[in-house]
C-alpha cells in the first residue's frame, strides 16, 4: 500500500472527527475519545486477525463465532472452579484450533476460505450453544475482569492489549521472513511455491492467527461484560471486514497493512460514536459505513490513475539507493 | 416434512442461488442479494398497506432491487473496483435502508390475496415453486442459447480477450448484477407473502447460504466454470438436509453444527465428482 | 572445453490426466554447458523444466546429478541441490520490493534481543544490488515495488535471484519471449556469461537465431519424445526446424 492511500484515510478520519467536534464539542472530551479507543479496541483485535488471512488472499467469516465458542468455554471451565490462567489458556486454544482446522480445510482439502470459514461460523456457534446450553454465564473474578475493565495511567486495558498487539504484528509484518511470505502468498501464490516458501503453511498460520486473535478478542469482552453468552459477534466478521477494506488492504491480498486497519476501525468507531451524541439513529449506520466504504474505495482507483501530483499525497519518492 | 414443504421452503435460496451462480460465473460475487431480500419486503409490504394495490406494491419491490444492482453492475463495470468491496457496500447499505424505512419493526397490511398465495399449489407443487422453476428454465435458455449466456461465461474467463473482440463487457457484467438484484426482489417478495409481513431482517445470511449453494452446485470462485442448473439443485438439497435435521429431531444448536459439517461435505463431495481439485504439485 | 557430465535423466515420463506431455527423455547436461531445448508448443519443454525445478513431480524415470540419484520432490529441494529456474510467467511477485523478490524463499534473517529472527533488510539490498549491477542492466533502486519495472529488469531481477547463490545449473524458460532486440542481446550475453563460470544452463526458446548464437548443444523435443540431440555446430537451423515439425525429406 502506498503512503497517499495511507494518508487519504488519516485525512478522512480527521475531517470526520472535526466535523462531529463541530456539531458537537462533547466529542472532543478525554472521557469521550478514550471510550472510543476502547471501543474500537475489540474490533481492532479482530481486525488485524482478518488483515492478516485477507493478505494472504484468504477471508474469515468464522471469527464471531470462534469468538462466542471460546469464551463460552472458558466462561464455564471459570465458573466450575479452574484457575482463570486455565481459563485463558483454554480459551486461546480452542481458537487456534479452530483456525487450525480453517486451514487445514482451506490447503488440503482446497476448499474455499469463503465456504470454509462459513461452515465454521455455523459449527462453532452450534458448539457455543451445546457447551452453554444456551444460558449466559456470568461473573468472574476480579483479576479476570480486569484485563477488560482495568486501566494502567488511565488508558483502559483492552487499549493497551490493542496496541500492544498492533505493534507485534506490525514487526511480525514488516520484519520478519514470515510477513514477507505473506505478502508473498497473497499477490502471487504460484510464484511463491516455485520459489520454495511453504505456501500452505503459511497460509494455515494465518487462519490459526486469526482464531487465536478471536479468542484473544472473546477473553478481553467476556471480562468487559462480565458475562459470556453463546449469541454474541454475529456481526463482527463483516465489521471486521468494513475495517480492513476501509483500511485499506486489497480483498484479493499481497496488499495493505496494519495501521489502514486501525485507521479503518478508528473511522468506523467515531462514526458510530458521532451518530450517537447527534441523536442519529442507530438504525442509519450501516448506511453511512456501507457508503464510506464506496466512497473511499472510488477515490483511491481515481487518485492512482489521475495520479494527481499534490506533494503530500504523492507516492513516497524512492530514494536512490546509495551503496 | 414433505417433499411439498422442501419445495416451498427451498424456493427463496434457489432463486437466489440461480443469480449468484450469474455473478459468480462472470468471475464477481455479490454479497448485497440478503439485504436485497429484506429491503424488497420491506417497500412491498410498506406499500402493499398503500391504496396502489398489490401489483403496483411488487413492482416496486422489484424496481428497488434492480436500481441497487445497476448500481452495483455500474461501479463494478465502469469504475472497476472490486466486486466483492463493492456488494459490501450496497449491501450495508440497503440493510440499513430496510431498517430506516420501517422503524425497525415488522411491517403488516389488510389481508389480501397476496398473503396466501404463498400457500397455493399447482397440480400439488407449491406456487412459489413453480415461479421459481419458470425462472430457472428462463436461465437455462439464456446461458445455452443467448450470445449474452456465452459472454457470461467469457467474462470469468477472458474478459480481455473479450473486450477486445469488441464485446461491450461493462454492458454484459452491468445486466449480470440486474438479473441478480432480480432475483433477489423475487425472492424478497416470495418471503414477504410466505411470512405474510415485512421484516427488516428477513434476508440476513441469506448471501452467504446462496454463495455457498452455488460453490457446492460446482460454480468457481474464479468465474468462467460451472452449471447453474447445479447451484440450483445444490440449494433445494441443502434445504431439504437443514430442515431434515431439524424433522429428525436435532434441537437448533446440532443443526448449526449439522450446516457446518453439511457445507464442508457437500463441498468436499464436489471436489471429488467434478475432478475439480488439480494437484498442487 | 567442457567437462564431466553434471545432471542426467533417464527415461522420464509425465502425463497430465490423458494427455502424455513426456513420454520416457533421456538426457544429459555436462558441467559448464549451455543445452538449448527447442520444440513445438506444446512438445514438454517446459514440463520438463518443471520437473527439474520441483515445480511438479514425475511419474517415471530417475534423475542423477554428479551419478547420484537425486529425488527432487519440491522446488527447496531443486535449489537445495544447486538448481535455481528463471520461470516463464511465474517468476516474479508483483507486490514485494526488488530485493525481497530476490531474495524470496531464502530470505536473510538477524538476531537482535538474544534470538529473535528479524530480516536483515541493509545486508539483502546491498547484496541484490551487487548482483543486478554485475548484468549491467539500468536500475536505479531495488526497493521498488517489482509491479513499476520494466520487461528486462523484470527478467534481470528474476536472473539475479537464480545467480545470487552461486547455483551449478541455470534453468530459463523463455527468457528473451517478450523482450526487445536489445534485452534479448543482453540476455544471451549473460547466458555466455554463466559458461564463463562454470555454471551449466538450460534454455527453452523459440528464437533460433539466439539458439546456435549461445548454445553448446541443442536437444529438440516433439510430442514429449526426444528427436535430436545434436551439437551446435554440426547441424544448421534447418535440421532443427524439419525435426521441430517432423517435416519428411523427399529425396
Ligand atoms: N497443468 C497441466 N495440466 C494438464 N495438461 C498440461 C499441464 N501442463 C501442461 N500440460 C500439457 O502437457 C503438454 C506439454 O506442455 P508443456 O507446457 O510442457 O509444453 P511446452 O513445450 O512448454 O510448450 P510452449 O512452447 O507452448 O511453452 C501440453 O499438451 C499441455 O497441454
Ligand atoms: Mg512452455
Amino acid at each position: 500500500m502506498r503512503r497517499n492511500d495511507i494518508l487519504l484515510r488519516f485525512a478522512l478520519l480527521i475531517i470526520l472527527a472535526i466535523l462531529i467536534f463541530l456539531v458537537n464539542p462533547n466529542f472532543g472530551k478525554p472521557a469521550n475519545l478514550i471510550n472510543i479507543l476502547r471501543q474500537g479496541a475489540l474490533l481492532y483485535i479482530l481486525a488485524i486477525g482478518m488483515t492478516i488471512v485477507i493478505l494472504t488472499g484468504g477471508i474469515d467469516l468464522s471469527n464471531g463465532a470462534v469468538l462466542a465458542l471460546s469464551s463460552c468455554v472458558a466462561a464455564i471451565a471459570m465458573e466450575r472452579g479452574l484457575p482463570i490462567m486455565v481459563g485463558i489458556i483454554i480459551s486461546l486454544a480452542i481458537g487456534m484450533i479452530c483456525g487450525f482446522v480453517n486451514g487445514v480445510l482451506v490447503t488440503q482439502v482446497k476448499i474455499p476460505p469463503f465456504i470454509t470459514t462459513f461452515a465454521m461460523m455455523y459449527f462453532a456457534r452450534g458448539l457455543a450453544y451445546i457447551f452453554s446450553h444456551g444460558r449466559i454465564i456470568y461473573g468472574f473474578e476480579k483479576s479476570f475482569r480486569f484485563i477488560g475493565t482495568g486501566n494502567i495511567f488511565g488508558i483502559p486495558m483492552p487499549v493497551i492489549f490493542s496496541l500492544l498487539l498492533l505493534f507485534i504484528f506490525y514487526i511480525v509484518l514488516e520484519y520478519t521472513s514470515f510477513g514477507v511470505n505473506i505478502y508473498a502468498v497473497g499477490s502471487n501464490s504460484e510464484s511463491s511455491r516455485l520459489v520454495g516458501i511453504n505456501v500452505k503453511k503459511v497460509r494455515i498460520i494465518a487462519y490459526l492467527l486469526s482464531g487465536f486473535l478471536s479468542a484473544f478478542a472473546g477473553l478481553i469482552y467476556t471480562a468487559r461484560l462480565n458475562a459470556a453468552e453463546p449469541v454474541v459477534g454475529a456481526s463482527f466478521p463483516l465489521d471486521a471486514i468494513a475495517a480492513v477494506i476501509i483500511g485499506g488492504t486489497s480483498i484479493v491480498g499481497g496488499e495493505g497493512n496494519l495501521f489502514g486497519s486501525a485507521i479503518g476501525v478508528l473511522i468506523c468507531t467515531v462514526i458510530i460514536n458521532g451518530m450517537n451524541l447527534m441523536g442519529i439513529s442507530s438504525l442509519w449506520q450501516q448506511f453511512v459505513i456501507g457508503s464510506i466504504i464506496l466512497i473511499i474505495i472510488t477515490t483511491q482507483t481515481y487518485t492512482k490513475s489521475a495520479k494527481i501530483n499534490i506533494p503530500i499525497l504523492r507516492s513516497r519518492k524512492i530514494e536512490s539507493f546509495e551503496k | 416434512m414433505n417433499l411439498k414443504n422442501i419445495l416451498l421452503h427451498s424456493s427463496a435460496l434457489a432463486i437466489l442461488a440461480l443469480g449468484m451462480s450469474l455473478v459468480m460465473l462472470t468471475n464477481g460475487i455479490d454479497l448485497s442479494v440478503g439485504s436485497l431480500v429484506s429491503l424488497v419486503s420491506i417497500v412491498t409490504a410498506g406499500l402493499l398497506g398503500s391504496k396502489f394495490g398489490v401489483l403496483f406494491a411488487i413492482f416496486s419491490g422489484i424496481l428497488t432491487a434492480s436500481f441497487f444492482g445497476i448500481f452495483s453492475g455500474i461501479i463494478i463495470s465502469r469504475i472497476k473496483l472490486p466486486p466483492f468491496i463493492v456488494t459490501l457496500g450496497t449491501m450495508v447499505i440497503t440493510a440499513s435502508l430496510a431498517l430506516v424505512l420501517c422503524g425497525g419493526e415488522t411491517l403488516y397490511w389488510e389481508k389480501n390475496w397476496f398473503n396466501t398465495i404463498a400457500l397455493k399449489y399447482f397440480f400439488g407443487v407449491p406456487i412459489l415453486f413453480c415461479i421459481v422453476s419458470i425462472f430457472f428454465i428462463l436461465i437455462m435458455l439464456l446461458i445455452h442459447y443467448t450470445s449474452f449466456g456465452s459472454y457470461i461465461y467469457g467474462i470469468g474467463s477472458n474478459e480481455e480477450a473479450l473486450r477486445l473482440c469488441g464485446v461491450k463487457v461493462k454492458l454484459y457484467k452491468t445486466l449480470v448484477y440486474l438479473l441478480s438484484g432480480c432475483f433477489a426482489s423475487v425472492a424478497g417478495i416470495m418471503l414477504t407473502s410466505r411470512i405474510a409481513s415485512g421484516n427488516p431482517i428477513i434476508g440476513m445470511g441469506y448471501e452467504f447460504e446462496a454463495i455457498a449453494a452455488a460453490a457446492i452446485g460446482g460454480i468457481s470462485f474464479i468465474g468462467g466454470k460451472g452449471n447453474p442448473a447445479f447451484a440450483f439443485l445444490s440449494a433445494v438439497t441443502i434445504t431439504m438436509l437443514t430442515n431434515g435435521l431439524g424433522l429428525m429431531g436435532f434441537t437448533t444448536p446440532w443443526q448449526y453444527c449439522g450446516i457446518g459439517a453439511i457445507l464442508v461435505f457437500g463441498m468436499f463431495l464436489n471436489r471429488i465428482l467434478a475432478k475439480v481439485s488439480l494437484p498442487e504439485r | 572445453m567442457t567437462g564431466h557430465i553434471l545432471l542426467k535423466g533417464e527415461n522420464i515420463k509425465k502425463s497430465y490426466g490423458h494427455v502424455d506431455a513426456l513420454k520416457g527423455v533421456d538426457f544429459t547436461l555436462k558441467k559448464g554447458e549451455i543445452l538449448a531445448l527447442v520444440g513445438d508448443n506444446a512438445a514438454g519443454k517446459s514440463t520438463l523444466v518443471k520437473i527439474l525445478s520441483g515445480a511438479i513431480s514425475l511419474d517415471f524415470g530417475k534423475i542423477f546429478i554428479d551419478e547420484k540419484e537425486e529425488h527432487i520432490s519440491n522446488p527447496a529441494a531443486s535449489r537445495a541441490l544447486g538448481i535455481e529456474t528463471v520461470y516463464q510467467q511465474f517468476a516474479l511477485v508483483d507486490n514485494l520490493t526488488v530485493y525481497c523478490n530476490v531474495f524470496l524463499g531464502r530470505l536473510i534473517n538477524k538476531k537482535i534481543l538474544g534470538g529473535i529472527p528479524i530480516l536483515d533488510k541493509r545486508k539483502m539490498q546491498d547484496e541484490s544490488w551487487k548482483v543486478i549491477n554485475l548484468m549491467g542492466i539500468k536500475f536505479d533502486s531495488v526497493k521498488r515495488k517489482v509491479s513499476d519495472l520494466s520487461g528486462g529488469q523484470r527478467q534481470a531481477v528474476a536472473i539475479a535471484r537464480a545467480l545470487l547463490f552461486n547455483p551449478r545449473i541455470i534453468i530459463l524458460d523463455e527468457p528473451t519471449s517478450g523482450l526487445a532486440v536489445k534485452e534479448v542481446n543482453k540476455i544471451q550475453d549473460i547466458i555466455l556469461n554463466f559458461k564463463d563460470k562454470g555454471i551449466s544452463v538450460i534454455f527453452i526458446s523459440h528464437r533460433l537465431e539466439s539458439i546456435f548464437a549461445t548454445a553448446d548443444r541443442i536437444m529438440v523435443l516433439r510430442s514429449g519424445v526426444k528427436v535430436m540431440d545434436e551439437e551446435n555446430d554440426k547441424i544448421t537451423s534447418k535440421d532443427v526446424v524439419e525435426k521441430m515439425f517432423a517435416i519428411e525429406h523427399k529425396k
